[in-house]
């Protein structure tokens, strides 16, 4: 298969990289890894004039200790992120996250974090070739007014497919965004729209440059879940990730993340209260797949390799295996 | 640990003096281009000139061809040809005279969302793509069927209008007195199993080059499961004398049933070749690869069985749909596969068989390594649902119905060689199965499933196989093979068998094969008969040759012909090994006598040429037949439906292993393929007529890390006509492999699985539904026979 | 869209070429350089057959622009091969049977390279892990897995323990 035409920059400053997406706004695309947005331009999904590539950006390619963070560039590879000893030593759930990812090949020198991030929301009726669409007609993401997966839904319901994103939401992670204007910070958690047609919470003319994970003031115990049909090359079913720090018996602090089950990560707000402030015990477990059974059926649509029904069982069963890993039960 | 067995039949040996080579784990001849790269696939053929041949589909499941106008296509620059089916008369394919129903290029209607439209060459891959976008065809859409139950549905639209209530095939078997037996059974059940489609994903996407030339004729390179076949379906529809149609050969990236059609594609090719007189390029995507070379066939199956007291089948009546997708294909063959496979497995004194090949607005569906999913997997669930009833383990139900060397199968073949039951004990043994069936264990299972496969089927004056050997001055030798290999190690058979027989080493024997031009005809490698047919040829031009080479090494050694021996390159008198004259010599003194050594061997099956699938389905179908058994061992994790296979034990008798290292690699190929993948997740999923999965992504075959421990187990039965007793390696444990799949996970949950693949969401919605009783896992309506009008 | 010129060093040679922005690795290294041991079997980082080695590690040349690899050292199943005989793995894989159709093969072997260049000693799990990301539909793996085995056993040195 045939790349699309486009032409191609990649600038060494981010200022640079900056100008150009200042000028070209959606007519550019970054390029950072490419292992998504390269298959995408092969399906004529989408036709950027212009890449803008992030290789020769130094300061977005690196992980930086802080006292009170960990912060990696956007173009940070998941293989150097998975080989670093400081986000082993603080964030191993974060390192298992990554492991899951495609394959070896995947994650060394094409996948990125910011790639990961930033992966485009898949749908089976979407993530497929520009002659398979072309009968089908268009659909919201492709300037259509119908969902082939829902029928009569007002919004492309994709699914955010990123094994760091619960993770990442449930350590409470950073980005920063910068534009030509200066840079801003936003939570991960409010990076997503819900909205697979423009699912992401960035204007035209930035780029994603950072990501911060805050250390923790006390050690977390964390679980990732992933479900899929393969044990390599496979995007998650459903995933879900949960982070709890356990102090004196008491439940301090506690996190729940699903994804997968739509586009944006949810997290499951009802779950975390009732489970924080009390002591660890057997109904967390239930509550918390009540809670992700909930969420998932209002969010799941049949557009995956496994069915709507199933995946929502799934959400409950990995809501449940993450509490119970995290909280020791 | 790892275990593999080779056990040899210590007479034979001795009858045999012992094998140099045959017999023996050599490593493959051609192993060593494919591991440098050098290895020339279709897609890695350079020739000057070329042009990329690119084809426009039909977007739609079912419509009808308004106009086509390829005007604006035409006048792009770097655009050569556009064809359309106006180009081709609405030529038409079908592997039988009854079943040609394929337009080579659609004229009038399109069938399903591939199908082929119109095609083009251009100076590269993206002036042909934007040819394609430029070609402007107007459809009007018409409805479609997408499965075998609204198909034959009398108000369905007919998607070819001669066969009503869209019947494509109908295979009647009917042996002994069904009816008659059923009320002498103990027990009857009646259960019906349904399969989902599956499909090849060969790594090597389908591709096709050819080359026209000044003398009319063309040469064409595409990955074939039988270069002569191809050659004749292109002369035919091409219009060109045979003799001039040359397909040659070139490295093939995997069969599996799925390179055995002719396809659009190569006519395609050879149309553009034609028009523009340069050589052209077809390279499929991976989604046309899936879409529009073949698929498997779903398939419903309703098997009633009839047993006595102690488990013995005394009638079976069967009845199965096959979704066949818009066009014939080879759907005689496919449909009644299924049950033939069966026949050969088990003993069946009294069998019904009505087989409905059903078309549907779906990609075609084809031969799979393993064909019939639902019938396999239902006869061995329904089996181990008849011993529990009964109260008899797997491995007995299955011992008291195998069967055994010297039978006649219900529809009149004699199976000379059977090593069944070797099969079923060895691997009962191995994985101690009975102990691990009685002592379950929750969420754990063992299962076994067993199975049998042809080697060749009638197939007329392209049933057999010739070879012929020359030599070379230094005693090298070449042989000459029409034999194909689709990468499981045909050339390297050939050769093995033909060092053995000539006393030289593999590095001095070469090979030509599979070349239409050159190579003389061969049934191909589509019905596991390559080594038995081929094989044999081979064997029989190198005894030819070598006893020419005897006759001249009798006057120079003072022997007679018969005392001779060829081993190490030289021939010598039985015994005498330091006495001998190397073949070197023995060739040249042949050529100064006038007399060069040309062996010459031939083989043709002794089977039924009565034989045929529909109108005369009776009669010897294959002159030897291979058996298999396969346990697997499983883990399920019983709160997603997950399932995890360990250990894997696989046995066949193959006959004989020519190259016991290159028979377990289709043991284990085959159980990745039939039982890891084609039961546990392998399966096409679709949305109105579109398939949903046609990428690697979202077929999930399995990976390495997916992958069980598998034992290996030859067993040898010494077939009398095999050479060297060999028949077949592989296609029994695909079988097989699925079924011990199937079982073992029902017997980890108590629960008769009857829908496949066990996908986790079908395997977690069986245990949140499960029956009491022994009952299949789902109801599904019935396969029932149909009432067809006769066909004027 | 214009050509522009890429530099990088392929199977130790220093190659400059001046390519569409849109052209793949994978396409630079079959259509411009002739390296068809380079493989397309999906064209969208599946099927691991279009394997190369970039710095020493495993990539899917049909997602990388060629562009993007400026000033690495491409290493293919060709400039693997030494002048006299076979690497290690190739000859594992001849004599462990773990050849078939041959499609996969050299990104399976570029892989496994990849794998005991860093892990000399690999463990079967670091094996799959590591060949994961390639398919095979002829062989099961189980020859694949013995050959990479094979080939470090022979690549250790026994006197390391």
């Amino acid at each position: 298969m045939r790349l699309p035409a486009f032409d191609y920059q990649a600038p060494d400053k981010l200022d640079q990289a900056l100008k150009i997406k200042g000028e070209l706004g959606g007519n550019a695309s970054v390029l950072a890894g490419g292992t998504d947005i390269l298959v995408n331009l092969k399906h004529r999904l989408f036709s950027p004039a212009t890449l803008i590539s992030l290789k020769n950006i130094k300061e977005l390619r690196r992980i930086e200790s802080k006292p009170d963070s960990v912060v990696m560039g956007a173009a940070t590879t998941l293989a150097e992120m998975a080989d670093n000893a400081t986000l082993n030593e603080h964030f191993p759930v974060l390192i298992k996250a990554i492991r899951s990812i495609g394959a070896p090949g995947i994650q060394a020198f094409r996948g990125t974090l910011g790639g990961n991030i930033c992966l485009s929301p898949r749908c089976l009726f979407y993530n497929q070739s520009h002659f398979w669409r072309s009968g089908k007609g268009s659909c919201h993401r492709t300037g259509g007014k119908e969902c082939h997966a829902l029928e009569g839904s007002e919004s492309c319901q994709s699914i955010c497919s990123a094994d760091t994103v619960p993770v990442l939401v449930a350590l409470s992670a950073q980005l920063t965004l910068a534009g030509p204007g200066g840079t801003r910070l936003m939570a991960l958690s409010d990076f997503y729209t819900g909205k697979g047609e423009t699912p992401f919470n960035i204007l035209p003319e930035e780029i994603l440059t950072e990501v911060r994970i805050p250390l923790p003031w006390a050690p977390i115990s964390a679980s990732y879940q992933r479900l899929a049909m393969r044990a390599a090359v496979d995007f998650p079913l459903v995933n879900a990730a949960a982070v709890a720090i356990v102090d004196k018996g008491k439940v301090e602090l506690f996190r729940l993340v699903l994804s997968a089950v739509g586009p944006a990560p949810i997290v499951l707000k009802e779950a975390e209260a009732a489970i924080k402030g009390s002591a660890p015990s057997q109904e967390m477990i239930q509550t918390a797949g009540d809670a992700a059974f909930k969420a998932a059926e209002g969010s799941v649509v049949e557009n995956a390799s496994l069915s709507r029904q199933y995946r929502v069982k799934m959400a409950a069963a990995l809501a449940r295996r993450a509490v119970k890993e995290a909280l020791g039960l | 640990m790892r275990l593999s067995v080779h056990e040899r039949l210590e007479d034979l040996i001795l009858a045999e003096e012992g094998y140099t080579l045959v017999g023996k784990s050599i490593p493959r001849i051609d192993a060593r281009s494919k591991v440098t790269g050098e290895a020339v696939f279709t897609a890695d053929l350079e020739l000057p000139r070329m042009l990329a041949g690119k084809v426009l589909r039909s977007p739609y499941p079912h419509a009808r061809i308004v106009n086509i106008d390829t005007s604006r296509a035409k006048k792009l620059r770097g655009v050569y040809a556009v064809v359309t089916g106006q180009d081709t008369a609405g030529e038409k394919w079908g592997v039988f005279r009854y079943t040609r129903d394929q337009q080579l290029l659609c004229v009038d209607k399109v069938r399903y969302v591939g199908d082929e439209v119109a095609a083009v060459a251009a100076a590269n891959d993206d002036v042909a793509q934007e040819a394609l976008s430029l070609i402007q065809v107007e459809y009007e859409e018409l409805p479609g069927v997408f499965d075998c139950w609204s198909s034959i549905a009398p108000d369905a639209p007919l998607i070819h209008d001669e066969f009503p209530r869209n019947v494509n095939v109908e295979v009647k078997i009917d042996v002994g007195d069904v009816e008659a037996a059923f009320k002498k059974c103990a027990l009857v059940r009646e259960d019906t199993f349904v399969a989902e489609e599956d499909s090849y994903f060969m790594t090597e996407p389908y591709a096709v080059v050819a080359n026209s030339h000044a003398d009319g004729s063309v040469e064409v390179w595409m990955p074939n499961a039988s270069p002569h076949t191809k050659a004749k379906a292109l002369s035919n529809a091409l219009r060109i004398p045979l003799s001039k149609v040359n397909v040659r050969k070139i490295t093939i990236g995997g069969a599996f049933g799925g390179r055995s059609d002719v396809f659009p594609a190569e006519f395609i090719t050879c149309l553009l070749t034609l028009r523009t007189g340069r050589p052209v390029k077809l390279i499929y995507t991976r989604e046309e690869n899936s879409i529009a070379t073949r698929k498997g066939h779903a398939m419903i199956t309703t098997h009633k069985t009839g047993v006595d007291n102690e488990g013995r089948v005394l009638a079976r009546d069967t009845v199965s749909y096959l979704d066949g997708g818009a066009y014939s294909s080879t759907g005689p063959i496919a449909t009644s596969v299924p049950f033939l496979c069966h026949e050969q497995t088990y003993r069946l004194p009294n069998v019904r068989f009505t087989g409905y090949r059903i078309y549907t607005n779906k990609p075609i569906a084809g031969m799979i390594r393993i064909h019939g999913r639902s019938f396999a997997c239902g006869v061995d669930t329904q089996l181990d649902m008849i011993a529990e009833e009964l109260g008899i383990d797997p491995v007995t139900i299955r011992l008291r119905n195998a069967r055994q060397p010297g039978e006649t199968t219900p529809t009149g073949s004699h199976v000379a060689s059977c090593g069944l039951t070797e099969c079923i004990e060895k691997t009962a043994k191995e994985s101690n199965f009975l102990e691990k069936f009685k002592n379950h264990q929750p969420g754990r299972g063992i299962g076994m499933g067993i199975n049998s496969v042809q080697t060749g089927f009638p197939l007329g004056i392209r049933g057999g196989s010739q070879a012929f050997i020359k030599f070379h001055e230094d005693g090298g030798a070449t042989v000459n093979s029409g034999v194909v290999d689709n990468g499981q190690g045909n050339d390297h058979m050939l050769v093995q068998i033909a060092a053995e027989e000539l006393g030289l080493g593999v590095e001095d024997v070469r090979l030509i094969s599979a070349d239409t031009e050159i190579t003389a005809t061969d049934a191909g490698s589509y019905s596991m008969i390559s080594t038995f047919a081929g094989g044999n040829a081979v064997k029989r031009a190198a005894e030819d040759a070598k006893m020419q080479l005897f006759e001249i090494a009798s006057d120079i050694l003072e022997a007679d012909p018969s005392d001779l021996v060829a081993r190490d390159k030289k021939i010598f008198v039985k015994g005498a090994p330091d006495v001998g004259v190397s073949i070197a010599k023995v060739v040249r003194k042949g050529l100064i006598m006038g007399r060069p050594i040309m062996g010459k061997g031939a083989f043709n099956p002794d089977v039924d040429q009565r034989r045929e699938w529909i109108t005369n389905p009776k009669g010897q179908l294959s002159q030897a037949f291979s058996f298999g058994a396969t346990v697997t061992e499983v883990e399920v994790d019983t709160d997603t439906g997950m399932v995890k296979a360990e250990t894997v034990t696989c046995a066949q008798d193959c006959g004989f292993a020519v190259n016991p290292m290159i028979v377990e690699g289709q043991f284990e190929g085959g159980v990745a393929m039939g039982g890891q993948g084609g039961m546990l997740g392998e399966e096409h999923r679709w949305h109105k007529g579109y398939c949903l999965n046609p990428s690697m992504l979202e077929y999930k075959m399995p990976t390495i890390a997916d992958m069980p421990r598998i034992n290996s187990i030859i067993v040898e039965s010494i077939d009398p006509v095999g050479p060297y007793g060999a028949k077949e390696a592989g296609m029994s444990i695909a079988m097989s492999a699925a079924q011990a799949y199937c079982c073992a996970v029902g017997h980890a949950l108590g629960i008769y699985f009857n829908h496949y693949p066990l996908t986790s969401e079908r395997v977690l919605d069986a245990i949140e539904n499960k029956k009491e009783g022994i009952q299949t896992a789902w109801d599904f309506p019935p396969a029932r026979f149909i009432e067809l009008e006769k066909k004027e | 869209m214009k050509k522009q010129l890429v530099n990088m060093t392929v199977n130790g040679e220093e190659v400059e070429l001046a390519v569409y922005p849109n052209t793949t690795l994978l396409e630079m290294l079959r259509v411009e350089l002739g390296l068809m041991g380079v493989k397309e079997g999906c064209s969208e980082g599946v099927c691991g057959t279009c394997t190369v080695l970039l710095n020493g590690q495993p990539v899917r040349s049909c997602l990388t622009l060629a562009l993007e690899a400026e000033g690495s050292e491409i290493l293919t199943i060709e400039g693997l091969t030494p002048e006299d005989g076979l690497h290690p793995v190739q000859q594992a894989f001849i004599d462990r049977g773990a050849v078939q159709c041959g499609f996969c093969t050299p990104g399976m072997i570029l892989s496994s390279k990849a794998l005991l260049d860093r892990n000399p000693n690999p463990s079967e799990d670091d094996i799959k892990t590591a060949l994961s990301g390639s398919f095979c539909r002829c062989t099961g793996y189980t020859k694949i897995l013995d050959a990479v085995k094979a080939a470090a056993a022979a690549h250790v040195d026994p006197s390391d323990g």
